[in-house]
């Protein structure tokens, strides 16, 4: 060695001749892992551009392009405008579709099974191995199974990247079948609430027609209705033409959505939790004005007035009797509305008479009204504007409520008969827990009058609802944190969610870019995509299909759970069984090149069209076999709440809430921003720039406050606090402060929320007709933090 | 162009190598080998530490190294954890609480307070599979070599890089044992590059963020020796080269 006086060596002189002596002997062999391997000198692989799709809980089915070199996705693309085909249109991607490989790449992806290692709830894993995890898995199933019964097993909905065909919550519905059943709940939290409402009116849930007879319609109100953020299946195709064709729209919503940024000629705010006061009042301009459809009315429908009412109904108890204040006094014309819903009574005048002259006209009733205690009421309220106006059953015209279409799908892969006969309504499952003695027939349990055992095992595949969109998540997060209570809970999911920190099990699962599956169009597309596995799964992740496979091993059902297949086997047996009812559905082959299929749809479905068209011959499903505007099954459960005909009724924690509302005087709301699904892209950096959480505050009510934009602040009530940044904006109605949905939970030192996570704010409170979630009736207070 | 190829010419190795007996120009010190096989073993250190759990057999590896034992004494960084694998070896809490660190700082149970792949850190993107991704899995397939989980996983994790810095510096100790040197040439210059290119671009940076969240002497020096000896490294690998050039 000679090294030069300006050699940089800090190292003496003397190591390296001591180390000489040492080094001959040394063998270089690495003391860890070896991870390089030989390989022969790759060829520069060609770029494959793959159509394929994403499985999130989301209203699209969008045409997403992976473009796959070498074994990575490089970039996604989606159809152009140019490559649309207006017979087959296939939506392109939105905001988030184009952030997937940020998702796909995002470097807080799980990794590996994780176990839980500190309390239930502090956030302390370690690292396992597969065997391990499912080896405590089978075990705690066996045990917990053994000591409670079956009806102790309870997986949660998926609210995230959850599968289509291969729904990801069902598959390990299917394992617990396959071992004696679990307690399934039922009631979706999207749209449970108006599904139930539109039932007692039309009999069933397939209010909505296909999209292309809103090409017909004259006028469209959105009514709490967001699809430019939501992506609401194909609706923005089609309302994007409407508008182009000249149609007026009106949007009613608290917030200046992006919907009524897009669309509106109009945009009518409305105080939340009372709608049906605006609808009242349009009803009684409609009717006093002489507009109103009475060959409908009296054709179809049962309880407008006192000469159509069912048998057995005292006088008095008609709609029109309840608008002209023959009942109780009060007429509810627009002076009386104005009061409630801060809707101008002119604008109610002048609303009114546009919906009933424009002909045809089409009322979309949203999902996000429904979340409110006064859902229901409101979800048959629409119903009943539509049929006072005659546009049930016309082209061009909107049935509300709802508003479901039933569209053909690819076949799925089954979940198997549950052995267990009890069911109860989501809103239970928090009491099953605390006191399963308590779940109620009243409140919505199934199937017997008790249940059998409290809830002990949850499992959480592809959702962060257990402890993100769970309402009153205080109040939860004291439930869970006690491992006494629920034994087990598995979450298994792509990243670290806050429902994953409170399982004793994580799992990381795999993203739609990993694994095969047959998704389709929410129903108003009338396609489905093949889901392509365009790269390995990530790290250690697994789709559950196969994890759940070595699990169903362990508990000696394989074969039960499998049927022989892989996942890709499956997926080839769902496209074989599929192509039964479908002959011009291509093959394997074929469909991984075309990647989409549209069923054959050849004339637009009109909702109802035909028991307008022949209502001798095809009666409504419901009891009288007409449209319900009164229902005689809700008079019977004599509920203020629920009247019987869809009027106004001051709601719980709404600006009516007396004296609650004088101690929390803001009546909080959320949306679904374009910059999520769900809770799915709450740490994805790029669609938190879309959109900042932030609450939405009106200057009238930030300058009472003394707040300003980027302040600071702290919402909170009786069950909650949470901290979030100020919006100051006139794009929400004053007196009502909204919080984007999607937050995930995180609790500060003293129980605020650091996150700005609504749902330390809403209530288990259940909804009046069908037990459901109303968890944005929420009253609270805000200030500077 | 080869990475490495700009490299050279920047140092300006290219204009010779052309000329006839290139054996001529070197004139390497005796101790040569023994600073590679030095600079080897500090390297399968940092390999083993940022990238295999903490066992017990590992660690005992570790510590019964003589080499390393020799450098403890001029290498803060490795006496440091030297000491911390002692201390691991001979008391359960300190091993737990190194496994404990090991969990938080590499396993990634959470979202990582320093993301160990250079890609997060370099790419506009800062996600998995970035450009820097594909140079060095184009550096890796240059000698035939591939990260055995390129397909799930990417290939710019920083033990991987560490890997490849050891394996050329393997490849250079059987070059330097030959008579014709152009070997032992390229493989310091494609050391210099990768280090200058890669590694020194983001690792310092890195464990610098890491170093605050490390609890255990195993983990503290482990951050220490990459944030303190890559630099050092280059300057001596430079110094290696100009003994080449000489
Ligand atoms: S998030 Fe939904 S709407 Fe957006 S690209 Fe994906 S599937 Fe389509």
């Amino acid at each position: 060695m000679t090294a030069s006086a300006e050699t940089p060596l800090s190292i003496s002189r003397r190591t390296f001749l001591k180390w000489s002596a040492v080094s001959a002997a040394t063998p270089l062999l690495l003391h860890g892992d070896a991870l390089l391997q030989p390989a022969f000198a790759a060829e520069s692989a060609n770029e494959m551009i793959i159509p394929t799709t994403s499985s999130l809980d989301c209203g699209g089915c969008c045409l997403n392009m992976a473009h796959v070199r070498d074994g990575v996705i490089t970039r996604i693309s989606t159809r152009t405008d140019a490559a649309l085909n207006p017979a087959i249109p296939v939506m392109k991607g939105c905001v988030r579709g184009r952030a997937y490989r940020k998702y796909q790449y995002h470097p807080d992806r799980l990794k590996y099974p994780l176990k839980r290692v500190g309390k239930r709830g502090e956030g302390k894993f370690e690292r396992i191995s597969w065997d391990e995890a499912l080896d405590i898995t089978a075990r705690r199933i066996r045990e917990i199974t053994e000591k409670y019964g079956p009806a102790s097993r309870f997986p949660l909905l998926g609210t995230g990247n959850d599968g289509s065909s291969f729904h990801f919550p069902s598959l390990a519905r299917r394992l617990f079948n396959c071992t004696g059943g679990f307690l399934p709940y039922y009631h979706s939290v999207s749209s449970g609430n108006t599904a139930a409402a539109t039932s007692t009116v039309y009999g069933e849930v397939t209010s909505g027609s296909s999209l292309d007879t809103l090409l017909h319609s004259k006028l469209i109100i959105l009514w709490g209705h967001n699809p430019v953020e939501t992506i609401f299946g194909h609706t923005n195709y089609y309302l994007k033409q409407a508008k182009e064709n000249g149609c007026k729209f009106i949007v009613i919503d608290p917030r200046h959505s992006d919907s009524a940024i897009t669309y509106a000629d109009q945009w009518i705010p409305i105080l939340p939790n009372t709608d049906n006061a605006l609808m009242d009042a349009m009803a009684y301009v409609i009717v006093t004005e002489n507009l109103h459809d009475t060959h409908f009315l009296d054709t179809y429908c049962v309880g407008f007035d006192e000469e159509h009412m069912p048998e057995g109904v005292p006088d008095g108890e008609s709609y029109l009797s309840y608008l002209t204040g023959a009942r109780d006094g009060v007429k509810k014309d627009p002076a009386w509305a104005e009061g409630i819903c801060k809707v101008p009574a002119n604008t109610i005048r002048q609303l009114a008479r546009e919906y009933a002259l424009a002909k045809p006209a089409a009322l979309l009733s949203g999902w996000g009204p429904q979340r409110h205690f006064s859902g229901e009421r409101s979800a048959r309220g629409s119903i009943m504007l539509c049929c006072l106006t005659g546009n049930v059953g016309k082209l061009g015209g909107w049935a509300g409520g709802i508003g479901r279409i039933s569209r053909p799908t690819p076949a799925r892969l089954p979940t198997l008969k549950n052995p267990v006969p009890y069911s109860i309504n989501i809103m239970q499952w928090t009491d099953a827990v605390e006191d399963y003695t308590k779940v109620s027939v009243k409140e919505g349990l199934k199937g017997g009058d008790n249940l059998p055992a409290p809830i002990k095992m949850i499992f959480s595949i592809a959702g962060n609802y257990l402890m993100g969109m769970n309402p009153d998540l205080n109040k939860t997060r004291k439930l869970l944190e006690d491992d006494t209570k629920v034994e087990f809970i598995l979450a298994c999911d792509l990243l670290m969610t806050s429902t994953c920190q409170y399982a004793d099990i994580v799992l990381p699962s795999t993203t739609f870019f990993e694994c095969w599956d047959l998704v389709r169009s929410w129903e108003y597309g009338a396609y489905f995509i093949l889901g392509q596995k365009v790269v390995e799964p990530m790290f250690e992740a697994r789709h559950p299909y196969d994890w759940l496979r070595d699990l169903a091993k362990r508990l000696g059902v394989e074969e039960k759970f499998s049927e022989g297949r892989s996942q890709e086997e499956w997926a080839r047996h769902l496209i074989d069984e599929t192509r039964k009812k479908n002959p011009r559905l291509p093959d394997w082959e074929e469909l991984k090149k075309q990647g989409i299929y549209y069923f054959d749809y050849p004339t637009p479905v009109i909702g109802f069209k035909k028991q307008i068209d022949d209502p001798a011959n095809t009666p409504f499903k419901t009891p009288s076999g007409k449209i319900e505007l009164f229902s005689k099954g809700i008079y019977a459960r004599k509920d203020p709440q629920i009247p019987a005909t869809p009027h106004y009724v001051p709601a719980w924690e709404g600006p009516e809430d007396h004296p609650l509302v004088e101690k929390y005087p803001f009546q909080v709301i959320g949306w679904k921003g374009r910059n999520g699904t769900n809770s799915c892209y709450f740490t994805h950096p790029w669609l938190q720039q879309v959109d900042v959480h932030t609450v939405w505050i009106n200057p009238v009510d930030a300058m009472k406050k003394n707040i300003k934009q980027g302040d600071t602040v702290r919402v909170f009530n009786n069950r909650g606090a949470l901290l979030i940044k100020a919006e100051v904006t006139p794009r929400i109605i004053p007196g009502v402060l909204a919080i984007p949905t999607g937050a995930w939970y995180k609790p500060g030192k003293d129980g605020t929320d650091l996150n700005g996570c609504l749902n330390v704010l809403t209530s288990l409170q259940k909804s009046p007709l069908t037990n459901g979630n109303a968890p944005h009736s929420c009253l609270a207070d805000i200030g500077k933090a | 162009m080869h990475p490495a190829t700009s490299v050279q010419k920047n140092l300006g190795l290219t204009g010779w190598s052309g000329h006839g007996n290139i054996n001529k120009l070197y004139t390497l010190g005796a101790n040569t080998q023994s600073i590679l096989k030095l600079r080897a073993q500090v390297y399968n250190l940092a390999h083993a530490l940022t990238g295999s759990f903490p066992s017990q057999s590992m660690l005992s590896r570790i510590a019964s190294s003589p080499a390393l034992v020799v450098l403890a004494e001029d290498v803060e960084p490795v006496s440091m954890i030297l000491e911390g694998a002692e201390a691991c070896l001979h008391d359960v809490a300190t091993a737990k609480a190194a496994e404990e660190d090991y969990n938080n700082l590499y396993m990634a149970s959470q979202s990582l307070t320093a993301p160990l792949w250079e890609s997060v850190y370099r790419d506009p993107e800062h996600s998995f599979f970035g450009d820097a991704t594909w140079q060095v899995r184009e550096w890796y397939g240059q000698y035939n070599l591939a990260f055995s989980n390129k397909d799930k996983e990417p290939d710019d994790h920083i033990t991987v890089e560490l890997e490849f810095m050891h394996y050329l510096i393997s490849a250079s100790i059987e070059a330097l044992a030959r008579p014709e040197k152009t070997d032992y040439a390229r493989l310091c210059a494609d050391q210099i590059a990768f280090l200058q290119e890669h590694l020194l671009q983001w690792a310092p940076q890195s464990f610098s963020m890491q170093l605050p969240h490390a609890k255990t002497a195993l983990y503290v020096g482990t951050a220490r020796l990459i944030v303190d000896y890559l630099p050092y490294d280059l300057s001596l690998l430079i110094s290696l080269q100009n003994e080449v050039v000489q």
